[in-house]
């Protein structure tokens, strides 16, 4: 079946999950139990810039490393918009309100990250 | 006709063929919205290359593709990140290869979501950030989707290509 012997089928099938289960654990971390985050981070080439709060609306023009990225925080989710990089993916990764979650743009080297806000409260503590 | 001649002309067909079908998925960058999220159809000729002609000739095909994609219509950072995909995944693939005759669907999603780990070790390195775990995740899933599909493919394709071309060409 499809171009391949079923001789092996449980091996194949037992391969198949093994590289199933990571996938699965790292989807319930995000997706399942996730909360929402509260804080955004935006990292530039590997230093954080700045850091908002979901709940406050807003808009943030960030200076990438080759152009800029306009991050608007609205009704509690960040997105980029109004990206300079040439293929805009960044635009289309849709909102991110969740722990962990982030929007990416390359080209930039701009991260921008969901995070939690007892977790930002400890990292201001420990800077 | 030597046998060596016609092993040499369906490498040169199976690179080209992987090379067209880069600029194809190249004019198509962001159909999901996803850096990184794509169809892979370049593997398909991986895969075929894989069960025809062994781990070297997969290599090799692979290797000049990206080379020739990066120079033609690539970027510097693209061929990095093909390069880094392309190597982990045929790595990956191979291991698979040479444990047991596994189905190329198996083989296929192995290298489907290696490749977007490769891509992603290198974004950790150049955007020198680690938190990208949520696009490895995405990516984990897509690798999976599309390495069924391109297995699927591959697979009917290099089971239907008759068995070795050159042996069927009068010396």
């Amino acid at each position: 079946m499809w171009g391949g012997s079923v001789k092996n089928i449980k091996l194949n099938i037992a391969i198949i999950l093994i590289i199933l289960i990571p996938g699965i654990i790292l989807g319930i971390k995000f997706i399942g139990g996730a909360r929402t985050g509260g804080m955004v981070n935006v990292e530039v080439n590997g230093q954080k810039v700045a850091e908002f709060s979901l709940d406050e609306d807003m808009e943030y023009l960030i200076q990438g490393v080759d152009g800029t990225n306009k991050l608007i925080i609205n009704a509690g989710s960040a997105s980029v918009v109004d990206a300079t990089c040439p293929d805009k993916l960044c635009e289309k990764m849709g909102r991110v309100d969740k722990d962990g979650q982030s929007i990416v743009c390359l080209p930039n080297k701009v991260v921008v990250t969901v995070v939690s806000e007892e977790k930002s409260e400890f990292d201001t503590m420990a800077q | 006709m030597n046998k060596k001649t016609g092993i040499i002309a369906e490498y040169g067909i199976m690179t080209a063929l992987a090379l067209v079908l880069s600029f194809v998925e190249s004019q198509f960058p962001g159909i999901v919205g996803i850096p990184g999220v794509k169809l892979g159809l370049t593997n398909v000729v991986v895969i075929v290359a894989l069960y025809r002609r062994g781990p070297k000739a997969a290599l090799i095909i692979n290797v000049v593709r990206i080379l020739l994609a990066a120079a033609l219509f690539g970027s510097g950072m693209s061929f990095v990140y093909s390069l880094a995909g392309g190597m982990l995944s045929w790595l990956v693939m191979t291991l698979l290869f040479s444990i047991k005759k596994l189905h190329p669907v198996t083989i296929s999603i192995a290298g489907g979501v290696s490749h977007n780990v490769g891509q992603i070790i290198i974004a950790i390195i150049v955007l020198n950030t680690s938190s990208l775990a949520w696009y490895l995740t995405v990516l984990w899933f897509s690798g999976i989707i599309s390495g069924a599909l391109i297995g699927v493919l591959g697979g009917i394709i290099a089971k239907r290509l008759p068995k070795n071309n050159s042996e069927n060409i009068k010396e």
